[in-house]
């Protein structure tokens, strides 16, 4: 899968780079139309699909933090069916992998939307959102428990026609258990880190400055810690890992890379410079070029010691 | 919607408040009531643009200038207020859903303008077009004080009726611009309930609400522009929804980014 130096394989789909924008900050793709070619990126993930739509929370929903910003939308979305019929039609056009990010409350929630996607021409992977801070149910408490995580994992695996990628907490009590955990059930890849709970609170009125009260946390801010957290995955398992978390630049991108990511998904940057994920591209094209070296060469090839 | 590098050729601080105008070369063709969502070019701290409502748009045969009116907020705004000409910044526009004037252009009706602080840079565009459209038009400012009284200049250079309300009384009468807003609807009842009004506001929540309630009671067709904390501008965060009732009476979320920022005042939740 090194034809080109940007390729990338994952769960035997060839990435033509590791460039893929994030769940929840990239719509349904179609809203970046007006900003760039879809075709231009490796994949990119779909906000997380609900078997019915979902209202979200009440506002205020986002404040802007140090670097950073926190999040409660709660998980507003169009519902799975309405995706199918609406939103992939238009997406088949495009040479990217949409990736299907499925979020459920319940294990048969996984299975409805999984089953719903199925049948449906276009999508090239799932990513199973077990990580959600911002919903009462489904989201943190499949996520930070490995043996829930393996539960889900395996059901969906078991009626999934196409590869399972699984999104990983970073608020779980130990990441590597859960990564360990999910390994075991069959995932094909991981994606780390969903954002970290976080909470704001505005001084003259001593209340929260989101409805939701706490937060996802996400940005620059969030970096350092998601790179450690990759690393550390990269260490127990084998499958491959996606890297996210606060990237902006290709520099970044390629921290997560060196750390033992495959691939790296861009996020809340996507908010500020709609068009951030093909300066990444562009970078890691220069920087293997200049160096005569490939994105699948640079995985892990991060050195703790001199 | 385009995202532009546009040039700094006019900043004019004064108060609290900076008068920023931008040059582009670019065709920019925009409805009054849009939005713009501006960085300093370079700039990721604070991590957000910051969403400015389109003051005035003039346009040669060779370049656009755009110009905004924002108040010093935080650091965004503050960011925004180190700028001098011939800086650069990134510009993702025209955006949103401005005002509809259709409603106002038939059957000889007059348009009510109601701005409450720094929501008056978002009406002078309308004011404009009502103008060419050779709609009546009245206006009602309010701000804090003689200072706060944005665009007003501007606006009386159009021609147009203003009536001014400070809550220090330094100018017009003292209090909420909603208090001469409201003493107003009472003295022309008849041509209220004949339908003759449209209103359309842009100003804090508590203003717009009360702007909302006076003219629901009164049965007159109302916009409101509003503004909500955005971290995209176009959509994709859904961090800026607002409340409206639904057909059914339940309540549903619209993004004012793309749904909005102009909404019909009797669709919102005011809750």
């Amino acid at each position: 899968m090194s034809d080109h130096p940007l390729a990338v394989g994952i769960a035997g789909l060839r990435f033509k780079n590791p460039v893929i924008p994030a769940s929840g900050t990239f719509g349904y793709g179609l809203e970046f139309l007006p900003f760039l070619d879809l075709s231009r990126l490796g994949g990119f993930c779909t906000k997380g699909l609900s078997p019915q739509p979902l209202q979200g929370n009440p506002p205020p929903r986002i404040v802007e933090t140090p670097a950073g910003m926190l999040n409660a939308i709660g998980l507003q979305n169009i519902g799975v069916r309405a995706f199918v019929a609406e939103k992939l039609p238009l997406l088949r056009a495009y040479d990217t992998h949409v990736i299907a990010n499925v979020f459920g409350f319940s294990i048969e929630d996984f299975l409805e939307v999984v089953a719903a996607l199925n049948d449906a021409e276009g999508v090239a992977a799932y990513e199973l959102n077990i990580s959600c801070p911002n919903v009462k149910e489904g989201g943190t408490q499949f996520g930070n428990d490995p043996a829930l995580a393996a539960r889900v994992t395996e059901a969906v695996k078991r009626a999934a026609t196409r590869p399972v990628i699984v999104k990983l907490s970073p608020n779980a009590p130990s990441i590597t258990d859960v990564a360990r955990a999910v390994e075991s059930a069959g995932a094909d890849a991981v994606s780390l880190v969903n954002t970290f709970v976080g909470l704001a609170i505005d001084v003259y009125t001593h209340r929260p400055r989101l409805a939701y009260t706490t937060g996802g946390l996400s940005g620059p801010a969030i970096r350092p810690l998601a790179v450690r957290m990759v690393y550390e995955v990269s260490q127990v398992i084998s499958i491959p890992r996606i890297g996210i978390g606060g990237i902006t630049t290709w520099m970044d991108a390629l921290e997560f890379i060196l750390a033992g990511a495959t691939a790296v998904q861009l996020g809340t940057i996507n908010y500020t410079d709609p068009c951030a994920a093909l300066r990444v591209i562009e970078g890691l094209e220069a920087y293997c070029r200049e160096r005569h070296t490939t994105v699948a060469a640079l995985v892990g090839a991060f050195k703790p010691q001199a | 919607m385009q995202d532009l590098t546009l040039t700094v050729t006019g900043h004019r601080l004064f108060g609290n408040y900076g008068h920023l105008t931008l040059m582009t070369e670019n065709r920019l063709r925009f409805a009054p009531g849009q939005f713009a969502m501006l960085r300093p070019v370079e700039s990721l701290d604070p991590l957000w643009r910051r969403a400015m409502a389109i003051y005035r748009v003039r346009t040669t045969a060779q370049a656009t200038s755009v110009e905004f009116i924002y108040q010093v907020l935080g650091r965004g705004t503050q960011a925004l207020r180190r700028l001098r000409p011939g800086d650069a910044v990134q510009a993702l526009l025209p955006l949103g859903c401005g005002f509809d004037t259709a409603p106002v252009a038939v059957g000889g009706r007059e348009a009510l303008l109601v701005a409450g602080g720094i929501g008056a840079a978002a009406l002078l565009a309308l004011a404009e077009q009502l103008k060419r459209e050779q709609v009546p038009t009245r206006l009602f400012l309010g701000g804090r004080s003689q200072a706060d009284l944005i665009g007003l200049n501007d606006f009386t250079a159009l021609g147009i009726s203003v009536h001014i309300a400070t809550d220090d009384g330094s100018q017009g009468v003292k209090g909420l611009v909603t208090v001469p807003f409201e003493r107003f609807l009472q003295d022309r009842a008849e041509e209220t309930r004949a339908g003759q009004f449209v209103v359309y506001a842009c100003g804090p929540p508590p203003m717009l609400a009360r702007v909302a309630a006076l003219t629901a009671q009164a049965c007159i067709l109302t916009y409101v522009s509003v503004e909500e904390r955005m971290a995209c501008g176009f959509g994709v965060c859904v961090g800026c929804v607002v409340a409206v009732k639904t057909h059914d009476g339940r309540c549903d979320y619209r993004r004012s980014c793309v749904e909005g920022p102009v909404f019909r005042a009797d669709e919102l939740d005011w809750r």
